[in-house]
């Protein structure tokens, strides 16, 4: 009795119970015998794996048509190598996520730069031509009749597995490893930078976080766990042929995804569960039958347009914002530990130079032969009139746009033709607007993400678990960002729902949280109060203190004069004007810039 | 290839981009102002066949009464489908692009109920054929051309010369300030969702006597519209004529000479490749990414 109390009140009576749950599942087939019903619990697995497979590309916000193809070649590859080449069941099926999983590296290498709509059309062409092709290989795929007597598995110690409760054990247990993956995947790091990416690609990119190299691995495994199933669905079925993977095959298994509600573990699973048992109640009304799947389809997503779990999910959680009241105040602290470089480093030794940039729109010139350097530690402002230039150079700086002209050297490097995230590994930091943040990540999590893309973690190792360490490193982190810039009491809230003072805060502390060794800032007091922008400059002079080098574009004058050792002015995409605050007051040219004299 | 034979080839390759001119620019149409990818776009083409179909075989309609009566029809039920499903999911393209999935198996899956899976032929009141110069023109396919060219005149007319088409193009650059000057965007979606559907149909009415027709040939379809679109860009109507010829031409040509399956590869191929090198399209516009 005192040890059943122990288990309960412990914390391991949550994990005993899944075990236990996870044991029962196991079991089913021994109370119920019906084959019918094991047949289609069978598939429920199958469709279990396709659909968390298909949601791990998919948290990426790319979105598959591919997934029947990448069935086909699974399915394909382990019934020829089986088959024509005799060759052990379990070399085929490991050779079929293989399969799939190059094909996945090829194709991904080409297709993941497109975006958006144009990435989901390519995947559908993609599974178009597939399907010709497994028409058309007739040597290996047999086309139109199909592979028949598709030998069932071999399992050692038991051989061949026969009834449908031998393939529910070795599917049950299939099913529960994608699982177990999929939320190892989605709690690393990894799945971290995958919902990152997935919620803005371009902020993901500039935080450092390499987004081709994550969507190539989120499109590889999650074609490998399709090819996988494929193998199992050959020699579970012993038929294919190409109508076996028609493009309803991907169909279904984005409807899992929908019905299910996208983005989690469960959603998919309720999905899957709902959807493939349906025609088959449905069978009774014959003619119908697919009218009817249609018409259900349809009142499904009519009513719970954000799946059944998400509806589920969502209505748990009606808090309404509106309710909660919103306590915020600035608190800074004035110590902190964060280095940037080497504290204090006011070497007068040149960090970043630029070298003749110019850039040009058509034939419109936005900038000209511009030229400056920037020393460690120093603030240079760059003011000019509207249209003058500003912002193009610092989407030249960060490689937002390539320059047309001239180079562009850090810390001794050119790095003129690096791509943004490596940009922003080298230590070049810029602050966002706060709406091209994350929008659907707390202040919080938006600066976890940027930590964890400079954290420098092993894939593999975060993977498993065994990144503790960094883990606490990246938390202490966030702390620090978070006291650094104020935002303590903000910690939980989507920045979109904050003030616009603290959305440009959290910009800051975004940029801040790369560890930057130049910070870009792009007119960091616009539409602040002056409170607020007090506080921006009380937070610039710590940084500055702490060995930061800042560029800042900036309308209002003054606030530039107050805070920058060096003034640079632009006036229709030239330099028109450099020098100390001083000097830049009594500068006529500048005077004549300004006031348009 | 003997120019005679070529002639032929290409003379059906027109008839066919004909065709597939109505049915791009509907979808064009309706996945560039409404912004939905509708699946069961080629599934109103198939319904436009199967009533045409209907009506003559079964009601005795002569063909011309069956074409207002279908169009009427196609009319009425794209109303509903946009009012009833799509419509209302629209705020979440990719809710929506299943959805139209959804409504694929009903659509599919009525007809083949009501009027069975079996394949049927129509037959137009015209018949004959022209020799021009070796090269056989028969008058049912020229009709289809020549109805294809009146309707999509009347589209352009309709787009380019009425207040309607200039809401139309106003709500296509920017719905937001298209609002803002007293246009009923919302009217202006249902119109467009129910002419561009329209369109489709009358592209199933026109053609309903070239291929035997089947209930799930909807598909087909709707992949040939999203192929044209693509090729010739999301938003362009010159585009999708352009698309619907290039496409058109090499169908012909290539089931032709080689095999009707390596055609379709290939055009899968020419898309896939046009998406690679320029997404926008042939003709589309490029959308300069202001970030």
């Amino acid at each position: 009795m005192l040890q059943v109390r122990r288990l309960v009140t412990s914390r391991m009576w949550k994990p005993s119970l899944s075990v236990g749950a996870w044991a029962l599942g196991i079991c089913i087939p021994f109370y119920i015998k019906d084959p019918f019903f094991l047949h289609v619990l069978n598939i429920i697995f199958i469709g279990i794996t396709m659909a968390l497979s298909w949601g791990i590309l998919a948290r990426t916000g790319y979105i598959s048509f591919a997934s029947n193809a990448f069935l086909g070649i699974g399915a394909y590859t382990s019934a020829y190598l089986v088959m024509q080449l005799h060759i052990y069941y379990w070399i085929g099926y490991f050779a079929a996520g293989a399969m799939a999983g190059f094909f996945a590296l090829f194709l991904g290498k080409i297709i993941l730069r497109l975006k958006g709509i144009f990435f989901v059309l390519s995947t559908f062409c993609f599974a178009q031509i597939m399907l010709r092709v497994f028409r058309t290989a007739e040597h290996i795929t047999k086309g139109a009749d199909g592979i028949t007597g598709i030998p069932t598995p071999i399992l050692p110690f038991i051989g061949s597995l026969e009834s449908h409760a031998q393939f529910y054990v070795l599917f049950y247990v299939y099913a529960t490893f994608v699982v177990i993956f999929t939320m190892r995947l989605y709690n690393s790091n990894i799945g971290r930078e995958f919902k990152a990416i997935g919620e803005d690609m371009f902020v993901a990119e500039s935080m450092g976080i390499d987004t081709t190299r994550r969507k190539i691995i989120a499109f590889v495994i999650s074609s490998i766990i399709t090819g996988l199933s494929g193998s199992f669905h050959a020699h579970y079925t012993s038929f294919i042929s190409d109508t076996t993977f028609e493009m309803t095959k991907s169909i279904e298994v984005m409807a899992y995804n929908v019905v299910g509600g996208m983005g989690s573990i469960i959603g998919p699973i309720i999905g899957v569960c709902v959807m493939v048992p349906l025609p088959e109640f449905l069978r009774g009304f014959v003619a119908y039958q697919i009218a009817l799947y249609g018409l259900i389809l349809i009142l499904i997503l009519r009513f719970f347009p954000a799946g059944i779990w998400g509806t589920i999910r969502r209505a748990h959680s009606t808090i309404p914002a509106e309710s909660k009241s919103l306590r915020l105040s600035y608190e800074l602290t004035k110590e902190f530990k964060l280095g940037f470089g080497n504290p204090i480093r006011h070497n007068r030794e040149t960090l970043l130079e630029c070298r003749k940039i110019s850039r040009y729109f058509g034939g419109l010139a936005a900038l000209t032969d511009i030229s400056f350097s920037i020393r460690a530690g120093e603030i240079l402002g760059i003011v000019g009139p509207n249209g003058a230039g500003k912002s193009t150079l610092f989407n030249v700086i960060t490689k937002v746009l390539s320059p047309t002209r001239g180079t562009i050297i850090f810390e001794g490097k050119n790095i003129t033709g690096l791509r943004p995230h490596r940009i922003n590994r080298m230590g070049i930091a810029r602050v966002f607007q706060s709406k091209v943040l994350y929008p659907e990540a707390s202040v919080k999590e938006n600066i976890v993400r940027a930590i964890v893309a400079r954290s420098g973690f092993n894939e593999i190792k975060d993977f498993f678990g065994l990144e503790r360490r960094k883990h606490q490193v990246i938390l202490e982190q966030t702390q620090q960002v978070l006291e650094l810039c104020g935002l303590y009491s903000a910690t939980g809230e989507l920045p979109k729902n904050l003030p616009h003072g603290f959305q440009r805060l959290v910009g800051l502390a975004v940029a801040l949280a790369t560890k930057p060794k130049l910070l870009l800032l792009d007119e960091p007091i616009t539409g602040m109060s002056l409170e607020e922008s007090d506080i921006i400059a009380r937070i610039l002079e710590n940084l500055h203190q702490s060995g930061l080098t800042i560029i800042m574009v900036e309308h209002n004058v003054n606030f530039v004069m107050r805070i920058c050792h060096r003034i640079m002015v632009l006036d229709y995409g030239q330099k028109i004007a450099e020098g100390t605050p001083q000097e830049i007051r009594r500068n006529p040219e500048v005077i004549k810039a300004f006031l348009g004299g | 290839m003997s120019l005679s034979l070529f002639g032929q080839i290409a003379f059906n390759g027109i008839v066919l981009s004909s065709i597939y001119v109505l049915l791009a620019v509907g979808f064009n149409l309706v996945w560039g102002i409404l912004g939905i990818f509708n699946f069961a776009h080629g599934h109103f083409y198939m319904l436009g066949a199967f009533l045409t179909w209907y009506f003559i075989s079964s009601l005795g309609f002569n063909f011309y009464i069956a074409f207002i009566f279908s169009g009427v029809c196609i009319f009425v039920m794209a109303a509903i489908a946009l009012k009833g499903v799509l419509g209302p999911l629209r705020e979440n393209e990719f809710v929506c692009v299943i959805s139209s999935l959804g409504l694929c198996s009903l659509i599919e899956g009525l007809v083949s109920a009501i009027f069975g899976g079996e394949a049927r032929i129509v037959n137009l009141p015209v018949s004959g054929v022209i020799n021009f110069g070796g090269v056989f023109l028969s008058f049912p396919r020229l009709a289809t051309l020549l109805i294809s060219l009146v309707v999509f005149s009347v589209f352009l007319f309709i787009v380019y010369f009425t207040n309607f088409g200039r809401a139309l193009r106003a709500t296509g650059s920017d719905p937001e300030i298209a609002q803002v000057q007293g246009i009923n965007i919302s009217r202006v979606y249902f119109i467009t969702f129910c002419l561009g559907t329209l369109l489709a149909g009358l592209g199933g009415i026109v053609a309903c006597h070239i291929t035997p027709l089947m209930p799930h040939m909807g598909i087909d379809f709707s992949l040939k519209a999203f192929i044209v679109v693509v090729l010739g860009g999301l938003g362009s109507i010159p585009g999708a004529v352009v698309g619907a010829l290039i496409i058109g031409l090499l169908e012909s040509f290539i089931s032709s000479l080689v095999n009707p399956m390596v055609s379709i590869i290939v055009s899968f191929m020419v898309v896939l490749l046009i998406l690679l090198v320029k997404p926008s399209g042939l003709m589309g516009i490029e959308r300069i990414e202001s970030r």
